[in-house]
Formats: structure tokens, sequence, C-alpha cells
């Protein structure tokens, strides 16, 4: 993909730094666009997907011709009405961990101005993703719904490591887990899309959030 | 025929991507294709078979992700996998048999957690099995971190006597995923000893022109060249790939006859592509490579090469040597001011650093590494590993992502007995000193006799001699004025006589003498004048870089004096100063976090004020008025944080003023992010506004094991512990420290935090407290230790 396709949005940027109306001050406002175009160098964003024909059963969902049998009562929910799927992986690579984690040592506050452009950065990369994937579905006849991600609802953040094995991300994207399940590069995001023959529903991602009582970035 | 000797006369043709073959046999995606070895060999020796009728010389084993981390829930042990996976490529009637080792896919620090021992063991124990079942090879592919592929390397030629052949894979935009250049590679990989190297993997054969002559130019050994068949295309739910076998097997007979003599092919490459590849090098006859012979060094991540006259500069602040604060912060194992040398030398034009942790109290073998490797995390440029202790050294040098340079080896028997092993071994560069059991020669020809005993020696080693960089050493203008001319005199006689390059540390020549700099920067300019290649200076003095920038355009390294001019310019113009404060009032620059004034105005109050009034009577009342807007959401993070880093920026002029024994402190916590966590930012934010309010904090990093938590805590007698934590999965380990740390130290308190967090599981990890913000972290240190 193509950096230039990139946009990274400040009022996000702002949302994922606890701004909330307050003044922005003149140092503020240039900081935020040095680090804005900062995240946008450094980057060297990837993705990879791939589709799979799923099947409903006891235990959760489950991917055709793969090993991967996603678990728990939400990943159900949300695909229930799907036959198909695609499961993606995306990352900023590790230059992004790497501005961050200097900046630190020079300046925390560019280093959580930065912390926080990775943030929408790699959600705008995993939109470019999903728009070749929602193409995809087209093309089959498909409409899609929200990216799911492991950790989401009941599904088991164990799943990181069978879904980059099944994407084959490390060799093709760089994208590594912890045996604690923590993603490498940090900046990535692995998710699952769903092909329904039925209208995209609207069903909002913080609705299947265990932590949507306390979250302070709950839209 | 041992596959060196016959590498030595033929094209070694090696096998193809085997994952694709397995794929076609209908194989589970995302499922572990070496449990097939077991499961269905019949399967893997069919795809073997078929790669030895279509002419490859070599099969690999199906064992690339056959490690302990990897196989791990398998059901399977690393041995049973290899002896199978060999015993098969064996069977398959070969000339030879690869032991196939891939990455361990997960990342070593400071990106990863997985450190060099245990990256070692899983790769010992593969390359074990592989040479017990009969490999006659170890293929290391597909590796993009050389940390990681020096670790499998060393494992390889420590733990069997076999050649080793070893690839990095590399994007696109010519770089591994973690940053890695061919050249880079080629330089470190060579160093190292390994018998063949080179590329596999990512790309089509002729999206990797350019990264193929890097390798084919920088390698001392013959090159190796496995691509994909283009580049992989969903179609379906199927992957294929956009590379035919013919145009395959052209563009190979091109870099065959380029000098590439290890060929074969990755992902998407079937027999076809091989039994092509085959035919289309029959009749070339292999090209001989002349090996150049080049001085250079590297970090993980790029090359130092030090070319004929040009000059590199080496920074020498991080060395303990006549420095108070950085004595301290290695005493107290603060490597936030160690690193923050290694920045400032970084941004002020130093192209390698020395890094020297001795200190005759400290373990020189742990900190030495210890130290290496946290400046190797904030700095792009290669390391000079600085000791006198061997073993110091080789550990620091064994765990270095890179080629470095040793500093040093000195003409002693002792000192070569126990450096050049050190040096071959790990194929690094060294400083040696021409100096010998009856000291320094006063004549440059002294001098030069003892760079030719050293490189007599090295050579006898096998060192090849463009790795030796002389250090003519320069005595003191003030004590032995009539020998400093001598220094240039052999500087000029070791770069003629003896072709090496040469090193200096400059600063010795002003000892004892007023004004330094004038000193250094002259002797500088005529050292460089008489040949000098590497001087060992301060990068942050602007004489000495004025000399070493005016003479890079001097020798046209500086083409077109492009830096001089970027550095020298505007410099009768100087920019405005940076936001100056219009009031002096120390409070009202911290509440406006007006960056640049703080300093000046601290050193104004230390005047007439003491650094206790200062930190109670300015930092705090002006930090409190800051948090208090924040915790109302008048401001937000970046604006809070901004003040911190401007209270942080003069806290830097009091620590400079006070002596450390006489510091005060509110009391003494420690911050850590538990095992299994790699991500610190919030510990960071914490630890920042927690030394703003006057509390000494011991930062113990991330991924800190409970251990070092509770040993840390007893030693230091510490009443208040701050742990973070970013994962519901790493909850459970700071569970693990809490329960761990109350039953050593009960009365040690324990805040936590971190974006799971939340009230419920601070209960669960049996915290007092919880700290939703680094703000809240202060106001519970202030309770517990009873600060108002």
């Amino acid at each position: 993909m193509e950096k230039s396709e990139i946009k990274i949005e400040k009022s996000e940027v702002l949302r994922y730094l606890g701004h909330r109306g307050q003044e922005l001050d003149g140092q503020t406002l240039q900081t935020l666009d040095e680090c804005i175009s900062e995240t946008l160098r450094a980057i060297r964003p990837r993705f990879v997907y791939r589709l799979f024909d799923i099947r409903q059963s006891d235990a959760g969902m489950e991917l055709i011709s793969s090993d991967i049998m996603l678990r728990g009562e939400s990943i159900k929910r949300h695909l229930c009405d799907c036959e198909r799927c695609a499961l993606m992986a995306a990352t900023l690579g590790i230059e992004a961990d790497s501005l961050i984690s200097r900046s630190e040592h020079t300046s925390m506050t560019r280093a959580v101005i930065l912390d926080a452009c990775a943030t929408d950065c790699i959600e705008k990369v995993c939109d470019i993703a999903e728009d070749e994937i929602k193409e995809a579905a087209r093309r089959e006849g498909f409409n899609t719904k929200f990216r799911f991600s492991a950790g989401y609802g009941d599904l088991p953040l164990e799943h990181q490591s069978e879904i980059i094995a099944a994407l084959g991300a490390s060799k093709q994207i760089g994208l590594t887990v912890t045996a604690d399940n923590i993603m490498i590069p940090r900046k990535s995001v692995t998710a699952v899309i769903g092909f329904t023959k039925s209208d995209a529903n609207h069903q909002s991602k913080c609705s299947v959030c265990e932590n949507r009582e306390n979250c302070e970035y709950r839209r | 025929m041992n596959i060196k000797d016959f590498l030595n006369d033929n094209f070694l043709i090696f096998d193809g991507g085997l994952g694709t073959m397995l794929q076609k046999e209908g194989i589970a995606v995302g499922s572990l294709p070496e449990v097939y070895n077991i499961t269905n060999p019949e399967i893997v020796l069919k795809v073997h078979k078929k790669y030895v009728e279509a002419g490859a010389d070599v099969i690999t084993s199906n064992t690339f992700q056959a490690s302990d981390l990897k196989l791990g829930a398998s059901g399977y042990s690393v041995e049973e996998i290899i002896t199978a996976g060999v015993g098969l490529a064996k069977s398959a009637g070969a000339k030879y048999t690869a032991l196939d080792i891939g990455p361990l896919g997960q990342l070593m620090p400071p990106m990863g957690t997985i450190d060099f021992d245990t990256a070692y063991k899983c790769f010992a124990k593969q390359v074990k099995a592989g040479a017990a079942a009969g490999a006659d090879i170890i293929v290391i592919e597909t590796f993009s971190d050389l940390l990681e592929a020096k670790a499998a390397l060393l494992a390889a030629k420590e733990n069997c006597s076999l050649p080793v052949f070893c690839t990095m894979t590399y994007q696109a935009d010519g770089r591994t995923f973690v940053g890695t250049d061919p050249k880079t590679a080629a330089i470190t990989l060579s160093a190292l000893g390994a018998d063949a190297l080179g590329i596999n993997c990512s790309l089509g054969p002729a999206q990797l022109a350019d990264a193929v002559k890097e390798t084919l130019n920088y390698s001392t050994v013959p090159v190796m060249l496995q691509p994909n068949a283009g580049l992989p295309k969903s179609d379906g739910d199927l992957t294929v790939y956009d590379v035919s076998a013919e145009e395959f097997a052209a563009v190979m007979r091109e870099y065959a006859k380029l000098g590439v003599s290890v060929l074969g092919g990755c992902c998407g490459t079937t027999p076809e592509y091989i039994s092509k590849m085959r035919e289309a090098v029959s009749d070339i006859k292999k090209p001989h490579i002349e090996v150049k012979h080049r001085t250079a060094v590297t970090s993980g991540v790029k090359t130092v090469e030090i070319d004929g006259d040009e000059i590199a500069v080496i920074g020498e602040r991080i060395n303990p040597t006549g420095k108070k604060r950085l004595k301290e912060a290695l005493r107290n194992a603060d490597y936030g001011y160690i690193t923050g040398e290694a920045i400032s030398q970084t941004q002020a034009g130093a192209d390698i650093l020395d890094v020297n942790a001795g200190l005759p109290e400290l373990d020189e073998v742990s900190v030495l590494s210890k130290v290496s490797a946290e400046v190797q995390a904030v700095t792009n440029l290669p390391l000079q590993i600085d000791s006198s202790d061997p073993a110091a050294i080789e550990r620091a040098v064994r765990l270095y992502r890179g080629r470095p340079i040793i500093n040093s080896v000195n003409g002693k028997r002792e000192s070569m007995d126990a450096i050049f092993p050190i040096v071959k071994k790990y194929g690094a560069c060294a400083v040696c000193l021409c100096l010998d059991e009856d000291g320094i020669p006063n004549t440059a020809e002294g001098r030069l006799k003892i760079a030719e005993k050293i490189v007599r020696e090295a050579e006898r080693y096998g060192i090849p001699r463009e790795s030796l960089i002389v250090d003519c050493l320069v005595l003191t203008a003030s004590a032995q004025q009539e020998v400093v001319l001598e220094t240039l005199k052999a500087i000029k006689l070791v770069r003629s006589r003896l072709g090496l390059k040469t090193v200096l540390g400059v600063s010795n020549v002003s000892f004892g003498l007023p004004a330094r700099g004038i000193m250094n920067s002259v002797f500088l300019a005529a050292a460089l004048g008489a040949g000098l290649n590497a001087p060992i200076i301060n990068p942050l003095s602007d004489e000495v870089m004025r000399a070493v920038r005016a003479f890079r355009v001097i020798n046209n390294q500086d083409k077109s004096a492009k830096e001089y001019i970027s550095s020298y310019g505007e410099i009768s113009n100087p920019a405005a100063p940076t936001e100056k404060s219009e009031s002096a009032d120390l409070k009202q620059i911290i509440i406006d976090g007006q960056l640049g004034a703080a300093e000046d105005a601290v050193a104004e109050l230390l005047k007439t004020t003491s650094a206790i009034e200062i930190i109670d009577n300015y930092f705090v009342p002006a930090l409190n008025v800051v948090g208090e807007r924040y915790e109302k959401g008048i401001l937000f993070l970046p604006q809070l944080m901004r003040s911190a880093e401007t209270v942080q920026c003069g806290f830097n002029v009091l620590k400079a003023s006070v002596p450390s024994g006489e510091r005060v402190t509110k009391g003494k916590i420690i911050v850590a992010t538990v095992k299994g966590d790699i991500h610190d930012i919030g510990k960071n934010i914490a630890k920042m506004l927690l030394e703003n309010y006057g509390f000494d904090v011991m930062d113990l990093g991330k991924d800190v094991p409970a251990e070092k938590v509770v040993s840390a805590a007893v030693e230091q007698d510490i009443k208040l512990v701050g742990l973070s934590a970013l994962m519901t999965t790493t909850v459970r380990n700071m569970k693990d420290t809490i329960t761990a740390l109350k039953a050593a130290k009960p009365d040690c308190k324990v805040m936590v935090g971190g974006a799971v967090l939340n009230e419920e599981y601070v209960k669960f990890v049996g915290a007092d407290y919880y700290s939703k913000d680094g703000q809240a972290g202060v106001n519970i240190a202030n309770e517990v230790f009873g600060v108002k």
C-alpha cells in the first residue's frame, strides 16, 4: 500500500489524547502537526488478508480449511448471518514503536502525542484494508460487518497466534505475537470481517465491549 | 564431496517452496507443516523427491518452525520433528541435505521479549538434533533481525561443525521488517563466519536486483538467493504468484552471471521453477568473485564504512573516567542519563559511539552489556565496545546487534592472547594501541613496529588486517611536548606502510592545559591532515566538530559541502531565540509549559535559593496548579506533559548543581511494567511526574519478572511500588508480582495502573491503590509518604 493514501485525523488524535474541548494553545497545535508528519514519515504500513468459508458450531465459528475455531458467544452472535469471512492483519511496522520509545527519552510530551498519532494511523490502515476486503465481498455478492478483533466480547486473545499463523503474517507483514498474546509491532491489528447476504448491520463496536461502562473512549 | 568444495567449482542448486507444495497437498491453513514429518511422512517425501528430480543438489528439511517456541502445543518435541524431517530429506536422494532453521516468530529486545540466551538455546537444540540426524549443512533463512540471525549462527557454529548458510528477507523498500539493509547484513554475517549468505522470500527475483547487487558487493563469502515466484496475490481463497517459471529462470541466470552461486526458490517456486533454473544456468561458467577488503562496522540497521581518506567520528562521552554524573548514573543503574548521552552525541553528528562502563565496584560483565543494549535501543549508530576486561568485552560483543569495534588490544602478549580470539570469533574490528610491555615508544618508528607486531599476530588468527584500526596514541602536550608530533608521523607511517586505518583519542593532547577545546581542535585538524580516520572525540564540542566538518569538505567526503553548508550556512545569521519567557517567574514558566525557559530560570534562582526550596516553592506549587487544572478538565494530557517536561528540564539543572550525597528526596519509589508487558509509556509518564514532585524513582523498566521487583524492594527498603500492566493477559503477572512482594515485604504498598485496569482488577491483583493516571500516582505517593 502507498503511504500517501493514509490521512491521520487530527480530531481523532485529540480524542485519543483525552481532549474534550480544552483550549488548544499554539505550541500544542504545532507539536501535533509535527508529530503527525513524523509518524507518517516513520511508518512502514502493511496488511494481509485471506478469505474463508465459515460454519457455526457449539463452541464458536469454524474457519473451513484452516485449523481455526473462533471461540465464544460474541463471535457466534456477530457472525450468525455470515457464511464467509475475511481474516485480516495490519501493522505500522516496528518503526512506529521505535519512534515512540525513542521519543520517550527526549520528550514525553511528543511521545504521548506520537503514540496517539500511531493509534489513529493503524485504524486508517485497517480502513484501507477493509475497503479492499469490502470490494472483494461485493464481487462475491456480500455485504460486510464491522471488524471484530480478538479481545472483543469473549473472543479470546489466544486466537492472535492462530490468526497470525493462518495469514502467514510473520512472513508477509512482519507481525509477531509474544507468549502473553501481545502483538509486536505494537501498533498492529488483527480482525475478522464477516460476509453476509443480509443488509450490513449498524451494531457498534462498543456495544460488544465488556469495558463499555467505564471506557473514556466510548463513542 | 564436501559441500564447500563442491561450491568452489559449481553452482549449488537448492530446492523450492516446500510450504507451497504442502499446501497443494491439502495441508490445513495455519497448521504446523512440520508435524507432517510424523503424521504424513509420505507426502513430505514425495515433495522432496520432486525437487530432486527437478535437479536440486540440496534438499531442505521440513523444519522451518521446528523450535521449542513454535512446536509448544503440537505434542511433538524438537528432536522428534527434526530427526524425522532430516531423515525424510536425506532419503529423497539429493547430493546434500540441509537442516532448515527459520526465525522464532517472536522478537528480541528492545522490540520484543525473547532474550539472546533464550533464542540461542532454542537454536542450539535444533542444530544438535539436525546434526545428529545427519544433515550436511545448516540453513538459517528468512531472518529479519540481525541479532536473531547472529544467535542462530553462533548456535550452529558452537554446536556442530557443519557449514552454515544464512539468508535475510527484504521488503520492496530494500530493508527487512526490522530495518536491516543488505549491505549491513552482508558485512555482519560475513564477519560472523557464515559460509554463504544472501536473500530469500518476500519478493520475486527481478525486484531483488538492488539487494542482490549490494549483497554481492559486500559479502566476502558465496552469495545465496532464493526468491519467491513473484508477489503473492489472493485468487479467491488461494494464494498465487505472478512470475512464471520461465521468467524466474531467466532472471536467476543473470544473477548467476553476476556471481550468485547458491540458487534456489522460496514461496511459490514449484519443481518446475527449479528445473527451468537448473537448465538456465547449465551453460554458464561460475564467475570468480574478487573479495573486496573494507573497514566497516555496523549496527542492526546501519553501516559505517571507513573508506580511503574518509573520517568517522567516534563519540567518547559514554565513559565514566573523570565524569562524576556518569559514574553516579552507572552506580544507580540510571540508564536514562546514559541514553541521553547517546542521543545527544547522535544528534551532534557522531558516526560511532564508544561505550565504556568500567567502574571498579560494578560487575562490568553484566553492566557493559546492559549499557550497550540500552544505547542500541536509542541510536542507529554502530558501537565501539570499550573495556579492559576481556570477559566484559566478549559478553557485550556477543550480544551486540551488528559488527562492533572492540576497544582495545595492544602489543602486550597478554592482551593479544585475550582479545584476538574474541575479535576472530565475532568478526569484530579492533582498536590496536601502539604500546607493549615496554610502554609507549617515543618515536613514530617505534610505534609502527608495535603496530606491525599486532598485525602479524592478528593474521595468525586469520583476522583480516583491514579489521584492525591502529591507535598511534598521543601523549599530553603539557607533560611530553617534544613527542606530540611523533603521533602525526606514526599515523602517516601506519597509513602508508601498513595500509591500515587509524583511530586516535584526540583529547588526551590537551590534558593539563587551559582552553582545551582550542588545543583539541587544532591537533585534530593536524591529525586528520596526517591521515587520521577515526578520531575519538566529544561530538558535543562545537570546536572539534567544526574541524571535522571542514575537513570533510577538504577530503572530498562531504560532497558539494552539503553537510557543511547545512551546519554553518546560517552561522552569521542566528535564528531567533526560541520562545524566551517574558516573565522570569519560574512558576509561570512551568504552568505555561515554556520548555526552553526553565533551565535559565532555575540556574538564576540557584544563585539565591537552595534546591529544596526551588522544589517546594516553585516546582510543586506550579505542578499542583497544572495537576488541578488537568483533573478538572481545563488542561488535557499533552499540556500536562509539557509542564511536567518543563520541570524535568529544571530538575536537570538542579541535579547538575547538587552533589548526589546531599540530594533531598521525599521518598524512594520503584516503578516497573510487569513481566510479559512491553508497552511502558504510561509508566514513564507516572515516573516523570513523581520525580517532578521530588520523589526518587527507581525504574526497573518493562517486562520485569516478579523476582526482580521483590529483590529490589527488599534491598532498598522500598515503601511504595508502582506496577503497570497493559493487557488482560499480563494482569495475571501483576497479581503474581504483588503476591510475591507482599509475602517478602508486607509493609510495602503497591499502586497499579494501565489501560485495562479498573477498580475490580485492582482487588483481583491485590494492590493497595489504583492510579488511574500519572497525576493520581502523585497523590497516592504523597499519601503514602505523608507529604502535604
